[in-house]
Parts: structure tokens; sequence; C-alpha cells
């Protein structure tokens, strides 16, 4: 094979697998060769950007009323509860602080009082 | 629908965990990534779970947009393209629909810039023209509503090898038509 009919398969290939109609198969290993060969991530993404203008007039449909606050939630809880714990460690060295200050202030008045 | 810019600049701030940015985003694009979840699995509960999975994905991969070569909106589309392709094929092969259920996939970043030939509105569909009626039709049924080979080949009652000798032949067209 011709270095030209490399490129002209490699070509094929991108648009193929751009249409989405490789195998299984035929796809994993071109996702392989996508990581190593930038030439033929060109190919893909220039197909791409044809084909996806075949969606241009697929109209917008709202996400039922309640989708966002779900993903929120789905994508967001795990650092709010960490976030939460951050809070509730510095609740907890402020009351240390105050209980300590406490302490301080008994033991310095305990000691004004003895003299 | 948003301008590139806009949609680069937010992704760019999800990209950094900006949550705001990710409800901006969302705002921005929801309506039109669930309309081609929509087209292609013809079902709201299915394309919910596309939309579902294709969100998780912009939030975790929305820094491999930069080195994608595509624009934000293109990269979006892609990413609900896939996860409503999978679904369908999914469908199709009787697996457990729960594999798939609020996953994220991390696709691999792609180490190096890309040089676009940025795609002119409209160039395709020019050259889709020059191809007979049927032959442009296969490549909105594959891409937009997700037929494989096997579909398309009983959609036009051809042998599979037939109607991948045609795509091949079209792609090959449209490449030089696109000067590629």
């Amino acid at each position: 094979m011709t270095q030209s009919d490399a490129k002209n398969t490699d070509k094929i290939l991108a648009g193929e697998y751009a249409l989405g109609l490789l195998s299984d198969q035929e796809n994993t290993e071109f996702e392989v060769r996508l990581e190593t060969e930038p030439q033929l991530r060109r190919y893909h993404a220039n197909w791409l950007e044809d084909f996806v203008t075949l969606t241009d007039d697929i109209g917008e449909v709202a996400p039922p009323v309640g989708f966002y606050a779900g993903l929120e939630k789905r994508l967001f809880d795990a650092p709010q509860v960490a976030e939460q714990a951050t809070k509730s460690g510095s609740l907890v060295r402020f009351v240390r602080f105050v209980l300590g200050a406490a302490v301080a202030v008994v033991v310095c008045a305990l000691i004004l009082v003895a003299l | 629908m948003a301008k590139t810019a806009e949609l680069e600049k937010l992704l760019e701030q999800v990209a950094t965990r900006d949550r705001d940015a990710f409800g901006d985003l969302y705002a921005l694009t929801s309506g039109k990534l669930f309309g081609v979840c929509l087209r292609i699995l013809a079902s709201r509960p299915k394309a919910q779970a596309a939309l579902w999975s294709a969100f998780v994905q912009i939030w975790q991969d929305a820094k491999s947009l930069q080195t994608s070569g595509l624009r934000p909106m293109t990269w979006m589309i892609h990413i609900a393209h896939q996860k409503s392709i999978q679904r369908l094929r999914l469908d199709l092969t009787d697996v457990s629909q729960e594999t798939l259920a609020d996953e994220a996939q991390t696709e691999g970043e792609w180490p190096e810039d890309l040089v676009l030939k940025p795609s002119e509105h409209g160039q395709l569909i020019n050259c889709m023209e020059v191809l007979p009626w049927e032959r442009s039709a296969v490549f909105r049924l594959a891409f937009v509503e997700g037929e494989t080979y096997p579909d398309l080949a009983a959609h036009f009652d051809l042998p599979v090898d037939t109607m991948r000798t045609w795509v091949r032949q079209d792609l090959h067209i449209l490449s030089e038509c696109l000067d590629r």
C-alpha cells in the first residue's frame, strides 16, 4: 500500500468511526490509534465537525424539570459532604479555642485572687 | 444558540470545577443535547439517561475540549451522540441497562493541539447533493438515527457488503469535495 493509499484508507476509516458505523472491535482498535496518531485525530475531528451539521435541524427539547437538580446532587454531593466536614472541623476548633480561653481567664482570676 | 466563545469560556470554567459555570452551560446547551438524544433514541427515558451520562462526562472531561480540536458545541454533541449510540446498541444487544446507568466514561486526553480546517455551515450538505438522494440519506440515517451497517442494508434492501462499499465510496467523494 502506498502512502497515499494509507492516507485515504485512514480518512475513510475516520469517517466510518465518526458516523458510528464501526464494530465494537474496530472502534476499540481505532481509539487505540487515536491516542498516538495526530493525523488520524485530525481526520476524525474534521469529519465530526462536518457530520455535526446534520444535527442542525434538530430542535431543542427541554429536559424534565428537576433533571438538573438530580445531576447536581450526583455530581456535587460528595464534595459538599467534604465541605461540611471541613466546616464541622472549624466549629470544633472554635469551641476548643473558646473553652481554652475561658479556662485561662479563670486560672488568671484565681491567681490574682490568691495574690 | 450560544456563541462559540461563550461556550468555550464556560467550559474553561467548568474544567476548574466552577459549578455556576456548569449550571450556565447546562441552561444553554441541554435543550439541544436532549433533542439530539431524543432523535437517536426516540424514547424520553432513554434519552434522559443518555443526557445524564453526557453531562457527567462533560463535567469530568471539560479540560479535554482544549486539546480535542473541536468546537465546544461539536464536542458536546459528540458526547451526547456517543452516549445515545451506546445506549441504542446496548438495547439492541439486550445487555443490561444498568451497565450504563450513571456511568462516567473518562476518555483519554488528546495531547496535541489540532489544526482544523473549520467546517462551514452547509458545506457538507452542498457536497452531499452530488450524491444520489438515497446515498446521501445514508449519512443522516447513520449519524442522526444511529443506524448500523446491517440496519442500513436492511433499510435499502441491500447486502451489508454493498452498503459498506457505498459508504466508503461516498466518504471518498465527500472528502474530495470538502477538500480534506
